[in-house]
């Protein structure tokens, strides 16, 4: 409902602000291109996964000191503690690294940006990243255009790191204006209050310029310029600290919940130090002074004093919070969630009710319905079907011909707040359930429910593949192929229609026998497919390419029924121990349908 | 039916007490009764419709139904025969 309203909302904010404003169209450009930056690039790392990137990350981060060497090292390379916040994040959400060596990694990266301040107050010097965008824009599109797997996944990073660089650039030429009107001399405070308000000022400044280096260029200019006090660019320069946290948190609105947890982790620190200089910043300053003169610093050169400081406090920060990595990962992972309500909760089953025997089996049965009826729901709408259709007496291939549109299913993302967690707390479960059962009888049951949740599960994956072929050909302009992904559709349709048969049938019917036909039935089914696209192959109908498509989609909708099936004989069986017994010796074994099927070739 | 599986569930049967053997053929019975009015409903289906198609799948399930009532009439001859107590007449169903 939120998102109904809120959707327009901004799309009228953002319209109304390009109409009025030519820099902010440029900003909004900027931050469209950054977020896009971050997606290619976690594609990018994604084709890296389960190789050599994982042992290279792996055997650079697995020690907290590795991890923090690896931080700084890299972001002394890339002058940019943003960029490796945002490509940690990228590693994390594509699993390539735990949460504590992606900490690791964000610590060491805010000691590796003091080398910044050196370079800009010593040398003078800056890496200007956006002048790597276009190349590596132009090398990565090249790459992608590859159909080598490794070739594409470093097109992809290469694009995305690229789109980074660009999006980062445009949001500072759109902060242009800004940057002129902030006048520093203008807020020279003394005092607490001053390091407060500069603080504030500092974080606010790398917000708007997105990067903590422009800030402290600014820091550093105006310094030399005596703009401002020494006292006041300590205070800016511990602000940014803070304001470059939010970059992380932009990327981390496209991460998963590890990303986001980092994201976390990366203002904690950054807040805990910018506290603890602010509150010691006395005897900070006294040190400053102190390691200024042993390195031959003369006292009146702020500028370099300034990136001593920077340095020092980031160091004390460091040495701070190293040693509470595990404590921090901790309260991350129970504090920072994906919220409650945005994930489908269990119902049944609970805490309380896995320790008495029967009602944990209850409870189990009943949350599994849950999650069939959840599958029921993505796999009906994968098959551009309402349930209302399946669940009724029409004729399904009517319905299928009558398809007039694919109907919008994010697929990923409801298997996320549908499916996934509902099964892992169902197992959950079970496990503490089966470590309390005495009886075998309730504990064989419980495996039966398990394995009929994982049938689910199976199901939901399998529908995932053939969804991506469902989209592009269930509505296809060709005849032939259309009927074939409508023969897929109605073969999946018919074992949900029985299924469902057979749940408003009740407990009272022969249940499981119902299933062998719907079992038959889907073995009737394949085979006819099979047979409808062997003659379509010979009479050239359609091509042999399509046709391995089609012939893998029967797999996956072979493989969709069968667990279907499989799920509903533990589900739906009789609760009556003799009656399921019954039913389950007069059920059809394989050999049996096979004699069944061969007599009604025959 | 395969004569390895009727003897697997002859074995578990005779290992059964006499009072569960009883309950277990009774459950049995109960099935096959739903099986039969099963039957009669599809075939007065099968009577009415005239979509081939609509046919060919409740011929299907009529093959399957009665495969079902096949196998378990079976078991109960099979079972009863062995294992019949003296003047105990097995259930003619």
């Amino acid at each position: 409902m939120l998102n109904r309203i809120l959707l327009p909302g901004i799309f009228v904010v953002l319209a109304y602000g390009f109409w009025i404003s030519p820099e902010f169209k440029v900003i909004a450009a900027g931050l469209a291109i950054f977020l896009f930056g971050m997606l290619a690039l976690e594609e990018g790392f994604r084709a890296f996964t389960g190789g050599t990137l994982e042992t290279l990350l792996g055997k650079a981060t697995d020690r907290h000191w590795k991890s923090i060497g690896f931080g700084i090292a890299s972001t002394t390379l890339v002058q940019s503690s943003s960029l490796v916040s945002l490509i940690t994040i990228s590693f994390l959400s594509a699993g390539l690294i735990n949460l504590a060596a992606g900490i690791g990694v964000i610590f060491g990266s805010n000691l590796g940006t003091t080398t910044g301040a050196w370079l800009v107050a010593g040398l003078g010097l800056k890496v200007k990243i956006s002048a790597y965008a276009m190349p590596l824009l132009v090398f990565g599109v090249l790459l992608i255009l590859q159909k080598s797997k490794l070739l594409k996944g470093i097109g992809y990073g290469l694009t995305g790191l690229g789109l980074l660089f660009l999006g980062i650039h445009y949001m500072k030429e759109g902060f242009e204006a800004f940057r002129d009107t902030i006048n520093l001399a203008e807020y020279a405070v003394s005092g607490y209050a001053g390091i407060f308000l500069f603080a504030f000022i500092g974080a606010a400044a790398t917000l708007i310029l997105q990067s903590s280096h422009a800030t402290l260029v600014l820091i550093i200019t105006a310094l030399a310029a005596h703009q401002i006090t020494y006292e006041n660019a300590l205070a800016l320069a511990i602000g940014a600290n803070i304001g470059t946290t939010v970059t992380a948190m932009l990327g981390a609105i496209s991460a998963n919940v590890e990303g986001k947890r980092l994201a976390v982790a990366h203002l904690v620190f950054n807040t805990i130090t910018a506290l603890v200089a602010i509150a010691f910043l006395q005897p900070l300053l006294w040190s400053v002074d102190a390691i200024s003169a042993a390195i031959g610093i003369s006292a009146d050169d702020y500028t370099l004093k300034l990136a001593v400081f920077h340095t020092l406090f980031n160091l004390i920060g460091l040495i701070l919070m190293a040693p509470f990595i595990k404590v921090l990962v901790g309260l991350l992972q129970r504090f920072v969630i994906i919220p409650a309500a945005a994930l489908d909760q269990p119902r049944y089953i609970s805490k309380a009710s896995s320790e008495i025997p029967a009602t944990a089996v209850q409870s189990v049965r009943n949350e599994l319905v849950h999650l069939y009826e959840n599958a029921y729901r993505l796999i009906s709408h994968g098959l551009s079907l309402h349930r209302g259709t399946i669940a009724s007496e029409r004729d399904l291939a009517e319905a299928a011909a009558d398809t007039h549109r694919v109907m919008p299913l994010d697929i990923d993302d409801y298997y996320e707040h549908y499916i996934k967690g509902l099964h892992s707390a169902i197992i959950e479960f079970i496990s503490k359930a089966q470590a309390q059962q005495s009886s075998e009888h309730l504990s064989n049951e419980l495996y039966a429910l398990r394995q009929a949740s994982l049938n689910i599960v199976e199901a939901v994956k399998a529908m995932k593949h053939l969804h991506k072929n469902l989209c592009r050909y269930a509505l296809s302009r060709d005849p032939y192929i259309r009927e074939l992904y409508n023969e897929i559709r109605i073969e999946i349709a018919t074992v949900l229609r029985e299924i469902e048969q057979i749940r408003e049938q009740g407990p009272d019917a022969e249940t499981i026998l119902s299933l062998d036909a719907a079992r038959l039935g889907l073995d009737e089914a394949s085979r006819k497919l099979d047979a409808t696209l062997d003659e379509f192959i010979r009479s050239k109908r359609i091509t042999a390419q399509i046709a391995t498509s089609i012939m893998n989609d029967s797999t996956y909708a072979y493989t969709i029924g069968k667990n279907l099936v499989d799920m509903a004989r533990t589900l739906l069986a009789a609760r009556e121990p003799d009656l399921k017994n019954a039913e389950q010796q007069l059920a059809l074994d394989e050999t049996d349908i096979e004699d069944v099927l061969r007599e009604d070739r025959g | 039916m395969k004569t390895k599986h009727l003897l697997e569930k002859l074995t578990e049967f005779l290992d059964a007490d006499r009072r569960a053997q009883l309950a277990q053929v009774d459950s049995i019975e109960e099935v096959l009764d739903k099986l039969e009015e099963k039957e009669q409903k599809l075939l007065s289906k099968l009577k009415a419709e005239p979509d081939p198609d609509k046919r060919e799948r409740l011929e299907m399930k009529l093959a399957v139904c009665q495969a079902q009532c096949k196998k378990g009439v079976q078991i109960i001859e099979e079972l009863l025969g062995k294992k019949a107590a003296p003047g105990e007449e097995p259930d003619p169903d």
